[in-house]
């Protein structure tokens, strides 16, 4: 009974700042089974080639009720291979993306549609927790992003080349939404660090957002420019989960105070 | 074949060829006025070679409208077709000034780049104007105007049927279309290169072109913090990319009072080859996706993606047709760099076919130094470009 109350307080105050339509912790529970998913069968993008290569010694067969249970798309039509797996032909340019099963393709199907809730929603929505009090747990989060990466804290010198260890630890890394789920808060409290250490005389501020009732960090510097130490990243992240650079995120800064070399 | 020249080749073959009368079947375009010259062809007169004059020319895949002097629209590439050309069907039309431009084919126009260049007289290609020209809209909902902006886009062809151009006096005396290469060749200039990694580098250089496009197009930086979802680009990332987060994002206005926000995006892309639905792990088929899945849209009210290019950067027949059929517009705007190292951009062309009037939607962009990225504010407008679909 205490383990549930316990973990009830747990759930309710350490989730307070995120009100939003979509549960993190849900998220984080499909993007979980999305991982092993991941792990449990192989994907492939296929170029026009291999698509008619595939479908042709496969038997490739439009398949209506896989359609029905993805969703009817203008852009791609499924193919239900002899082997059992399945062919996500795109019209537009022939290629495709290579399913294992119907099993792999649905849960990644399943996975997206918790997250198109999100769409058009501040991107900071439900990623970066304390509220106002942010700064006050950067070094909490930098500690643990040591501990979750294995980086010896010594490394994360709040230094230029520092970040080019991050950007070698999300090599190979999972999704997107599994990076920002599970690390997002952590990069940005260091990100935000490293800019004030090249910034001498800088420091953190939050500022409200009220149209997206949410609280978003800046880097005030001693000129009082606002620096942006999440956006780029986030950007980044999205672009290309599997090899995010993050310190390429940082480069106008580091540059504009000389720090570049 | 003219009928002189059949009896030449008879003429040859009986051994009889001081029968034969050889005429010169080339057009004497000052015969009004009394002379004789004639247009120089390639087969020195022996066809009757003409240049007639039509509303609409294709000149690769851009089409012209001979009689505003404008490209109307581009034709999509088909990438896969075998592009042997006939020659015999080529050589309808021979350049007039062949002689005169020995490093150009005589079939081609525009010096083989009718994106950037134009003909307006018919006889040879004319480089871009040394200032970008266009009008100047209102920028936001009361109404103001700021230099700089792509505006409103109307059907009926009043809203921007005039090109004063304004305050770009202070350009250079020339500009050029502003490739990859020479973005880079740029950035290497002032020594962004240096101590750095390539995927560093080339992380600068695109991100310094778009943040002068932005700036450019008189919005802020940075200002887009919302990812929009797709279940396309989803499905062919094998989850591992669900949203798009485009450069700018605005709304769009119809005349009958509909009002549809976050249904138009900009995408600033600096690349040297075409732009496919797979570009950018599939952020294209995204970018369409979630246009077609915004609110204008739903509607069906014109959701449109701009693309921000470098100059040999081409939108693929693939991205084209798909957005064709998901009811998207699609809009190219080029850079341009002037001879101080300058850069500037063209007005948007409209890629999909449309019943808008591409000519009606105008910008004027000043000239801005190409700076290095940072993440700091810039003045500009949070709520960019106001798209009015017209219908």
């Amino acid at each position: 009974m205490k383990i549930i109350t316990l973990s009830i307080f747990i759930i309710l105050f350490s989730d307070y700042s995120y009100s939003q339509n979509v549960s993190k912790f849900d998220t984080v529970k499909q993007q979980n089974i999305h991982s092993e998913m991941r792990k449990k069968y192989n994907f492939k993008n296929l170029s026009k080639k291999q698509t008619k290569e595939i479908l042709t010694k496969y038997n490739g067969v439009y398949n209506q009720d896989i359609e029905n249970k993805i969703g009817k798309s203008i852009f791609s039509k499924p193919y239900l291979l002899s082997d059992g797996r399945i062919l996500l032909y795109s019209i537009f340019d022939s290629t495709a993306a290579l399913y294992e099963s119907i099993e792999h393709l649905m849960s990644v199907v399943e996975t997206s549609k918790k997250l198109s809730q999100k769409s058009s929603q501040h991107m900071l929505t439900g990623l970066l927790p304390y509220g106002s009090d942010f700064p006050l747990h950067v070094d909490e989060l930098i500690n643990k992003l040591s501990q979750q990466l294995s980086i010896p804290i010594d490394s994360l010198d709040r230094s230029n080349k520092s970040m080019e260890i991050l950007d070698k630890k999300f090599k190979e890394m999972e999704s997107s939404e599994f990076i920002y789920q599970n690390y997002f808060a952590m990069i940005v409290a260091y990100a935000g660090e490293v800019m004030i250490k090249t910034t001498p005389g800088s420091y953190w501020k939050m500022t409200y957002n009220e149209k997206d009732s949410l609280w978003e960090p800046y880097i005030i510097t001693s000129n009082q420019t606002k620096f942006n130490p999440w956006r780029e990243l986030y950007v980044e992240i999205n672009e290309n989960p599997n090899n995010p650079c993050l310190s390429c995120a940082l480069a106008g800064e580091l540059h504009k105070y000389g720090l570049m070399k | 074949m003219p009928k002189n020249i059949e009896e030449v080749i008879l003429a040859a073959i009986k051994g009889k060829q001081e029968e034969a009368i050889l005429t010169n079947n080339t057009p004497n375009p000052f015969a009004s006025i009394g002379q004789t010259q004639r247009y120089y062809t390639l087969s020195g007169g022996l066809f009757d070679e003409t240049h007639p004059k039509t509303d609409t020319a294709e000149y690769f895949h851009a089409l012209l409208n001979t009689k505003t002097k404008r490209i109307i629209g581009f034709t999509p590439l088909d990438t896969s077709a075998n592009s042997d050309i006939d020659p015999v069907v080529f050589a309808l039309s021979v350049d007039p000034l062949a002689a005169m431009l020995p490093s150009y084919s005589p079939y081609a126009a525009f010096n083989d780049n009718p994106i950037f260049y134009t003909d307006p007289t018919g006889a040879s290609a004319e480089g871009p104007p040394t200032g970008p020209g266009g009008c100047v809209f209102p920028d936001d909902e009361t109404g103001s105007s700021v230099g700089g902006l792509a505006q409103v886009l109307n059907t009926t062809g009043t809203g921007g049927s005039n090109s004063t151009n304004t305050g770009t006096s202070s350009a250079g005396s020339s500009s050029t279309p502003l490739s990859t290469d020479k973005l880079r060749s740029m950035a290497i200039q002032k020594g962004w290169n240096e101590n750095v990694s390539p995927q560093k580098f080339n992380w600068i250089v695109g991100k310094a072109f778009e943040n002068t496009a932005i700036q450019a197009l008189g919005l802020q930086l940075n200002a887009n913090t919302k990812p929009f979802y797709s279940s396309e680009r989803n499905n062919f990332t094998n989850g591992n990319v669900s949203y798009v987060v485009p450069d700018a994002v605005g709304r769009v206005f119809s005349s009958s009072g509909g009002d549809y926000p976050n249904s138009y995006f900009a995408e600033v892309k600096a690349i040297s080859r075409n732009i496919t639905l797979g570009t950018s792990n599939q952020q294209i088929r995204g970018l369409i996706d979630a246009a077609a899945n915004s609110p204008a849209g739903r509607a069906q009210q014109n959701p449109s993606v701009f693309f921000i290019t470098t100059a040999n950067t081409i939108i693929g027949n693939d991205v084209v047709n798909a957005a064709q059929a998901s009811g998207v517009q699609i809009w190219q705007i080029i850079a341009y760099v002037d001879d101080q190292g300058r850069i500037a951009f063209s007005q948007p062309v409209l890629q999909t076919n449309s019943t808008l009037t591409p000519e009606s939607l105008y910008i004027n962009t000043p000239w801005l130094e190409l700076a290095y990225p940072t993440t700091g504010d810039t003045p500009g407008n949070p709520d960019p470009i106001r798209f009015d679909s017209g219908n």
